[in-house]
């Protein structure tokens, strides 16, 4: 059972990286899209030229925003993009015959494109580091956290948008909904403004959403900006979401499949 | 000439009646634009709650900059996304061997076949920000209003040249679909005023990928702060992009071998 399922994965695995390798000038221009956090380090390491903003000087605007930079590429999720177009146009259909959830294939895909993107980000990252001379307060723990708390935003991130996606079960609008919610996340989770620059009410509404807990929550980790007690709250947030998602993931699946199977293909 | 404002007028009335059949988008596509406005102004706030001027921009000036960015934006999405974005699917299909045979520019039967309608709602929030911004910085005379139309409809014919110059490399990079997303993103860089940037990226926004005449030089006129310079600059490039863009097509099209099928 065990061994079936290890070789499932590294067929899935492989199979999305020979996909991938096929449309690599393609994976590469989409990296080069994820530079808006580079645009506003820019913007926000000028405003700082003349004195610390909000308790950022200029370099930790730098450190901040290429560490948003690397978190935005290797947790990037369009699921709900090819979900919609399948399930419109029921490409779905042949999926639903091999004997696992099409939900693994997608993942595997994900997975494999965060790794090419890491492969690019990592060193314009630290190209970034070098070039505006930031400094990161760099500690084991803190990176064995940073590393949990990335695989969390991935997951809440690649669940949540995989629910918008199965949306199209029931709607023509999933789509637009999965762009609606892009610009929450870049928004709310930190892509354009340091979240602790927001008004004291704004910040409030932003503990109830899960926009930072993709983005803001791993960033401000390897930043050392959290003391013990808001590392564990901010974990046990992510795990809350990440059980939500996950759960209303499989209802919206199975409800689906039900209605799918009604219209037939 | 006349064949082609007849045309136009086809185009229109078929897009607009395609458009009727998907009403419910106008919802989705207003909550869209009054979220992204939203945003913007949050932005905003958040640099001037610990600045006071952003690259020499007041407050009411970067509200203006902000109206000319939505204005530009609702014109991709308007106009440039619906027509473009399906060029790649003509070559890679062989639909380009249609229009080649129409006795018109092919150019222009990509670029003017569709529009959609209901991207209005992000259009029309920019132009009322404009005005509010205008009214606040009392800058709202006929010649500055003129100024400042002229130089959009420039920043509207350069976005269109880039957009167009990248979408026509799909016609030797069959798999690389995503340029113009490169673009879109980099006109992020558009929302803030060329001048908040370091010098290196100021070069880049001016004279490489002009995104400053696209919205900060429009910008500038409506908050009355403009140089002369750039104005003339900003027609003289829009000019320059356009015959780019005719002439990488014509090149493009040359070449094109059609799909097999």
């Amino acid at each position: 059972m065990i061994a079936r399922r290890l070789r499932l994965v590294r067929t899935l695995l492989g199979t999305a990286a020979a996909e991938m390798a096929e449309y690599r000038v393609s994976v590469l221009v989409w990296i080069l899209t994820g530079t808006a956090p580079l645009i506003m380090m820019m913007i926000w390491m000028g405003l700082a030229e003349a004195g610390p903003m909000g308790g950022y000087s200029a370099t930790d605007f730098a450190a901040y925003f290429l560490i948003v930079f690397l978190v935005r590429q290797v947790t990037v999720a369009w699921v709900y993009e090819e979900l919609d177009r399948e399930i419109r146009l029921g490409e779905m259909s042949p999926r639903l015959l091999r004997p696992f959830d099409p939900y693994w294939m997608f993942a595997a895909q994900h997975l494999t494109v965060a790794g090419m993107h890491l492969t690019i980000a990592l060193p314009v990252a630290l190209l970034g580091f070098a070039v505006t001379g930031a400094i990161l307060p760099l500690r084991p723990d803190n990176l064995a956290f940073f590393a949990v708390a990335v695989a969390g935003a991935w997951v809440i991130r690649f669940n949540m948008l995989y629910c918008v996606g199965l949306l199209a079960f029931w709607t023509d609008q999933a789509a637009a909904l999965g762009n609606l919610i892009f610009t929450l996340y870049i928004v709310l989770g930190g892509a354009l403004v340091p979240l602790d620059l927001f008004p004291a009410p704004v910040q409030q509404i932003l503990a109830f959403l899960p926009f930072a807990y993709i983005l803001n929550f791993p960033v401000q980790i390897l930043l050392g900006n959290l003391p013990g007690p808001a590392l564990l709250q901010g974990f046990v947030v992510q795990i809350l979401w990440i059980l939500l998602f996950i759960g209303l993931r499989q209802l919206l699946w199975r409800r689906g499949l039900r209605q799918y199977a009604a219209v037939g293909a | 000439m006349t064949r082609y404002f007849s045309l136009l007028r086809i185009f229109l009335t078929n897009s607009l009646q395609l458009e009727m059949e998907y009403r419910i988008n106008l919802v989705m596509d207003a909550v869209n634009a009054l979220l992204s406005f939203a945003a913007g102004l949050l932005v905003l706030y958040a640099i001037f709650d610990h600045a006071d001027a952003i690259g020499g921009w007041s407050f009411p000036q970067a509200l203006s900059l902000l109206g000319v960015f939505m204005i530009l934006e609702g014109f991709i999405e308007f106009f440039l996304y619906p027509n473009f974005n399906r060029l790649p699917d003509y070559i890679r299909k062989g639909d380009m061997d249609f229009m080649l045979l129409k006795p018109v520019s092919s150019q222009f039967l990509v670029s003017f076949r569709y529009i959609r309608l209901w991207k209005l709602p992000e259009l029309a929030t920019g132009v009322f920000l404009l005005g509010y911004a205008m009214t606040v910085l009392d800058t709202l005379s006929v010649a500055t209003l003129a100024l400042t139309l002229v130089l959009l409809a420039s920043a509207a014919a350069i976005v269109y040249s880039i957009w167009c110059m990248l979408t026509t490399t799909a016609f030797w990079l069959i798999k690389v679909d995503n340029l113009p997303e490169l673009f879109y993103s980099l006109f992020t860089a558009g929302r803030f005023p060329v001048s908040a940037f370091p010098p290196w990226a100021r070069f880049f926004l001016t004279f490489i990928l002009p995104i400053a005449f696209a919205t900060t030089v429009p910008a500038s006129a409506a908050a009355g702060r403009l140089d002369g310079g750039m104005a003339a600059g900003s027609v003289l490039v829009a000019v320059f992009a356009l015959l780019l863009s005719h002439g990488l097509w014509r090149l493009a099209v040359a070449s094109y071998t059609s799909a097999s099928s």
